[in-house]
């Protein structure tokens, strides 16, 4: 996957009145406010796949961090989300060298790789059955990308 | 004969459903209340922090490095006063946190822009870098904390239906001061049994296993439940 430079993609969080909302960003398209909104306060890093974006977001709350992954197309229309990460616990995104295009591999938390393989078409999914502990989605029995990763619990 | 064995089933079955309900209400209430405890505790400790600064006892820098050591400390509290399944929730994902250096990296670049380099900055923009790691180690992710908000009010629910079956139960009885001795004893064995069947799940099936302890926990209460109704 190729990165995406900041210049290209960035996001500006959207401020509310009340300050413990969940924080949501809007996607900026060299500067230019997109409309579309992502859960999320910091862009960690956006990748291209053929005509896709996958960004990765989080809450800026390095003691608690949630990661928000979102796959969107060329016309910034969210596709697909998923959050990684989990309750008393957190993460740091780092990423990582990937031989294959369509997969972005990264480090958050669980001491363990993770990966993103961005799906051409939407796939088949079980709701809490197809993802890897630690991952959530939207209720739905679809999916735009696969998340794979063997997160080891805390005292191992 | 066959009305009898009927009512008798019925009664089991409302009785069974009765003691998961309390018991799920129960630990939904406890890990909720856990969680709003975290939220107020590292709040507090951000304060205080921030108020020793102030008052010259402390400077940003320790103020930062404390805040991290006490953040990691509360949340290992808070972990305790879970029950065993929040606390196999909380340990099913190895922590990979930012060490202070990364922090500092990370609230320079946020502060002063991507190229900014914090052994650059003047000492008010070191101390503006400090005091932002101090603020983020009094936050709590709003998005669990809102998720936590509306379990503790299923579980409110949970326990108002599980007293609204007690009730009923009492009501019904021909005599009354038994029943509610009894509801009051196997309940209380059916929330006590989950709790230790959870724990005991936990021991088993090893750290951050949610599912196993879940299991062990509604297993654990309808064991002690139903063993206290028996031979009442």
């Amino acid at each position: 996957m190729q990165i995406v430079s900041t210049a290209d993609l960035s996001v500006l969080r959207v401020r509310t009145p009340d300050e413990d909302a969940p924080p949501q960003c809007e996607i900026l398209r060299s500067g230019r406010a997109s409309g579309c909104l992502v859960p999320g306060a910091v862009l960690e890093m956006a990748a291209q796949w053929q005509s896709f974006y996958l960004l990765f977001t989080t809450d800026d709350t390095p003691f608690e961090e949630l990661l928000h992954i979102h796959l969107l197309d060329a016309n910034l229309r969210l596709l697909d989300s998923a959050t990684l990460g989990g309750i008393y616990a957190t993460g740091s995104f780092s990423p990582l060298e990937s031989a294959e295009l369509d997969t972005f591999r990264f480090r958050f938390i669980g001491d363990t790789d993770w990966s993103v393989q961005v799906l051409p078409e939407p796939g088949f999914r079980i709701p809490l059955w197809s993802e890897p502990t630690g991952v959530s989605r939207p209720v739905g029995f679809t999916r735009h990308f696969i998340v794979r990763g063997q997160p080891q619990p805390e005292h191992t | 004969m066959q009305d009898t064995q009927d009512k008798s089933a019925f009664d089991s079955a409302i009785r069974a459903l009765e003691f998961e309900i309390a018991n799920a209400g129960t630990h939904l209430t406890i890990d909720a209340a856990a969680r709003q405890s975290y939220a107020m505790q590292i709040q507090v400790m951000a304060n205080e922090l921030r108020g020793q600064v102030a008052s010259g006892r402390m400077t940003w820098a320790q103020a930062a490095q404390q805040a991290q050591e006490a953040r990691n400390a509360i949340m290992e509290v808070i972990r305790g006063r879970s029950t065993p399944v929040g606390r196999a929730m909380a340990e099913r994902l190895k922590r990979e946190g930012k060490t202070l250096n990364e922090l500092i990296a990370r609230k320079t670049q946020q502060l002063h822009g991507v190229s900014a380099d914090f052994n650059r900055l003047s000492a008010t923009q070191k101390n503006a870098v400090y005091a932002e790691i101090v603020k983020s180690a009094g936050t709590s992710n709003p998005r669990v904390t809102a998720t936590m908000r509306n379990l503790s009010r299923a579980g409110r629910g949970l326990l108002v239906v599980s007293i609204a079956i007690s009730v009923y139960s009492v009501a019904n009885a021909e005599d009354k001061a038994s029943a509610a001795r009894r509801e009051l004893a196997v309940t209380g064995a059916g929330i006590g049994g989950g709790i230790a069947g959870g724990a005991v799940a936990g021991l088993a099936c090893g750290p951050g296993a949610p599912v196993c302890v879940t299991v062990g926990a509604f297993v654990g209460g309808a064991l002690a439940a139903f063993g206290v109704d028996f031979f009442w």
